[in-house]
């Protein structure tokens, strides 16, 4: 009976992987203009959406304070208003986490030197961020921005140091782009 | 009469791939595919002759014909490996290191039961058993193939997806329908007789539709300049998540707490 539900799970992951493989593909960056454009989606989140002076004032306990001084509607107005800001963060963040990991499978395929405990052990871990993510926007879900004052403190402090570990993607990346550049000087007719 | 139309439209679709190969120049690009193909026309038609004359000697000849059948079937895994994934020498390295390791593990397995239950492969279903442990193992190598494909970003063209879903759908079906029958004894053969030829036309159908003409494959970018070392390019990745991984577990845990 075990044998039986062994093959009968192998046909039906077979089929399930052969379903996935028929539906578009999203293509991994790879050329020059999509590494171009990796590097503008994170620069966009480091200088937009999460530098620490917008996430501290999506938290910021004193807009609470300012608002709870007036009437109750506008008070609770406020407060939906910061938890779909928030939530909207936490999205983003997770969107910055998928950026990295096409950016790294799309480069990584090409490399002959790929390791394969390295390459399983990053899948894990991008699995167990993208989850964590998931987890975060629940909290803030259900709790609120301002039911847990823990939780904003912490998401005020994981996101300065997200925008510190944007900055060296962005390193990274730049030098993906400066041996782009110097190759656009030698060939002018690379893009 | 039902299984003798079916056994007749398969041999019409197998012509059929083989006349289209020829005539839209496929058969040259992909001769793994068309090996194996050739074979299915061949060892069907002669087998039909065999059934008609004598009957008494088909199950042998079917069963030679159906290992060397599987075997030859690894052709697409071939075809695939030398279309798709050689441009993409990380993803390559990537899918023939869990192909070998699962390989390894299954011989492995196979050699530590053979060792202390030998009589268990001295069994009259010996044949039923190496016929459908050679299909899982297939089963298994092109799930790792199809996983790294999708899990890397790949993009297929029309003739090496078709091959690889006609190929994946046949043996998956045939591997269920195989462990089924085994499971349910001499009852699923009615069905059997039909479920089988039913899914491997439908295979041929998928193979016929994809390799009507030649689909050139979507090419790599290969001018993009990367960072020379994966260990640096990994290290930087594996810092980056390192980082954004502490951070958010810490804000989590704190936050969990009332």
């Amino acid at each position: 009976m075990i044998q039986l539900l062994l093959f009968l799970a192998l046909g039906l992951g077979l089929f399930i992987a052969l379903y996935f493989l028929m539906r578009p593909a999203v293509s991994a960056p790879g050329s020059a203009d999509e590494l171009r454009n990796a590097r503008l989606a994170l620069n966009v989140l480091q200088t937009g959406l999460l530098s620490s002076e917008v996430v501290h004032r999506i938290f910021a306990k004193e807009d609470l304070e300012y608002v709870s001084d007036g009437p109750m509607e506008i008070r609770n107005l406020f407060v939906a208003e910061r938890r779909r800001l928030a939530l909207l963060w936490v999205a983003k963040m997770r969107l910055q986490i998928l950026n990295l990991r096409k950016f790294h499978l799309g480069s990584a395929r090409f490399h002959a030197g790929l390791k394969m405990r390295t390459e399983v052990r990053l899948a894990a871990e991008f699995l167990f961020l993208l989850f964590t993510c998931r987890v975060l926007w629940l909290a803030l879900y259900f709790r609120g921005v301002y039911a847990a004052p823990a939780i904003v403190e912490r998401a005020t402090k994981m996101a300065e140091r997200v925008c510190a570990v944007s900055e060296t993607s962005l390193g990274f990346l730049n030098r993906s782009l400066d041996s782009l550049r110097n190759d656009s000087v030698r060939n002018p007719t690379l893009p | 009469m039902l299984t003798v139309m079916i056994w007749w439209v398969g041999v019409f679709f197998e012509a059929l791939i083989l006349i289209r190969g020829l005539r839209g120049r496929t058969l040259a690009k992909y001769p793994f595919f068309y090996l194996y193909i050739a074979s299915l026309f061949v060892s069907d038609g002669a087998l039909y002759v065999l059934y008609l004359v004598s009957p008494t000697s088909y199950p042998r000849w079917n069963w030679n014909a159906g290992l060397l059948n599987i075997l030859l079937g690894c052709g697409i895994l071939l075809e695939t490996f030398r279309h798709v994934l050689l441009p993409y020498p990380g993803a390559e390295k990537f899918a023939r290191r869990a192909g070998l390791t699962v390989f390894a593990l299954i011989f492995s397995f196979v050699t530590i039961a053979l060792l202390v239950a030998p009589d268990m492969f001295r069994s009259r279903l010996m044949n039923t058993h190496l016929e459908r442990n050679l299909l899982a193992v297939q089963a298994i190598f092109l799930l790792c193939v199809v996983v790294v494909i999708r899990y890397y970003g790949i993009t297929l063209g029309r003739n090496l997806r078709g091959m690889i879903v006609g190929y994946g759908l046949c043996i998956g079906a045939t591997l269920m329908a195989f462990s089924v029958r085994f499971y349910a004894g001499p009852s699923f053969n009615r069905i059997w007789i039909y479920l089988q030829p039913l899914s491997y036309l439908f295979s041929l159908w998928i193979w016929t539709g994809a390799m009507w003409q030649f689909y050139p494959g979507p090419l790599p970018d290969p001018a993009v300049p990367l960072e020379s070392s994966y260990e640096s390019f990994a290290s930087a990745t594996k810092a980056m998540m390192g980082a954004m991984r502490s951070r958010l577990t810490r804000s989590v845990a704190r936050g969990a707490r009332p």
